[in-house]
């Protein structure tokens, strides 16, 4: 008990792909790494609230940054995953990995 | 990237999904980075329509989530609130029925006084909306006075008005724009046994015309009418016409045997409702 920290699978796979964004997680940039990576392909309005949802409960937070071209100098978002929504991501993978111990076998065995 | 300018997303839903967005950076952050995404799409290859298309389908989600975030955050607290009222109610309303099962004769009794209290009201209101409350159904009844006597020496008590004085008023009145005789009466009516009573009136012809209404059929008394004493006309209410008559159609120009009175419409004379 006490490994729960409340995360969906989506919201993992947001916090995943900022962490792999580093310095360029912008909105724009984390759909598009989920849709090449993930295969998901979501609407702005889904991806916005999970960002949201993450932000307030304490695992995203933002920076301003200056504006890029094509966006009529409108300022973007770099969202940075925090402290706690890094350890909210290890304790998801840790539990996965610790239901996972003894069954890999099952994988291959499944692909033949 | 060509520039800000060279494409532009539909002008109508980009208008549309910066009044749904929250203000500030978020709102600002958000619509930029739609825009962009559709400047990329463009010039990734794509057909500008088919990018203007993806920015409406994209636009719609974000309003549809953002309108229902600012409905929440407007709502929220009021809902909570009734919500909580409505399980307070709940709790005493379960607790008022155990406590009444559990003592039958004091809640009979709380029950009886409530009903014979509200009832007492009830009765009492009715009178005084009859009374005092409810308009007269007739035009301007704020303009029409009741006129009584007053005798010399008597003790201020209302008399009635004689006949022959409500002439001489009527003809030398230069306050009052008409005047109508009326006396209460109860007539009996049909010619079984036992003979039934209606509160009735005798009125003067100038009665209707001085009150401004009309008839729902036939037509009301008139000045002509005053001293006819051969099959004089009559009216009858709308409830004595439904209830007494059966609401006959033919109940204009008919004839009313009344107190060994007959009311008829010889000399084509009518009785009106």
């Amino acid at each position: 008990m006490g490994r729960r920290a409340d995360l969906g699978e989506f919201e993992q796979l947001v916090l995943l792909a900022v962490l792999r964004l580093e310095e360029s997680a912008y909105a724009p940039d984390i759909a598009g790494l989920l849709e090449k990576r993930a295969g998901r392909e979501m609407s702005r309005g889904t991806l916005y609230a999970a960002l949201d949802r993450l932000e307030s409960r304490g695992f995203l937070r933002w920076d301003i940054e200056t504006s890029s071209s094509g966006r009529a100098g409108r300022r973007k978002r770099r969202f940075v995953v925090t402290d706690r929504g890094t350890r909210a991501l290890a304790m998801h993978r840790s539990v996965l990995l610790d239901l996972w111990e003894g069954i890999e076998h099952r994988l291959v065995e499944s692909e033949r | 990237m060509s520039g800000d300018t060279d494409y532009a997303p539909p002008r109508v839903t980009r208008s549309m999904l910066q009044r749904s967005l929250p203000g500030g950076v978020r709102g600002e952050s958000i619509q930029g980075d739609l825009e962009e995404e559709f400047a990329r799409k463009v010039e990734a290859g794509g057909s500008e329509r088919a990018a203007r298309e993806w920015y409406r389908r994209q636009a719609r989600r974000i309003i549809i989530r953002y309108s229902m975030v600012r409905w929440l955050a407007r709502w929220s607290a009021p809902l909570r609130r009734l919500s909580a009222l409505l399980v307070t109610i709940a709790t005493d309303m379960r607790w008022a029925t155990r406590a009444a099962v559990a003592s039958k004769g004091v809640s009979g009794a709380i029950v009886l006084m409530l009903a014979l209290g509200i009832g007492a009201n009830t009765a009492a209101f009715s009178v005084v909306n009859t009374v005092l409350l409810r308009s007269l159904p007739f035009l301007n009844p704020e303009r029409v006075v009741q006129v009584w006597d007053e005798f010399a020496g008597s003790s201020g008590e209302p008399m009635p008005v004689s006949w022959p004085n409500f002439l001489d008023y009527r003809e030398n009145t230069d306050t009052l724009e008409n005047l109508a005789a009326l006396v209460p009466a109860v007539i009996y009516t049909g010619g079984g046994t036992p003979l039934r009573g209606v509160a009735s009136l005798y009125a003067s012809g100038s009665l209707f015309s001085m009150l401004r209404t009309g008839p729902v059929a036939g037509r009301l008394l008139e000045p002509t009418d005053d001293g006819v004493l051969e099959d004089p006309p009559a009216l009858v209410s709308y409830t004595y016409w439904q209830n007494e008559l059966g609401g006959a159609a033919d109940i204009v120009g008919a004839t009313l045997s009344l107190q060994r009175m007959t009311f008829g419409p010889s000399q084509n004379r009518f009785v009106s409702v």
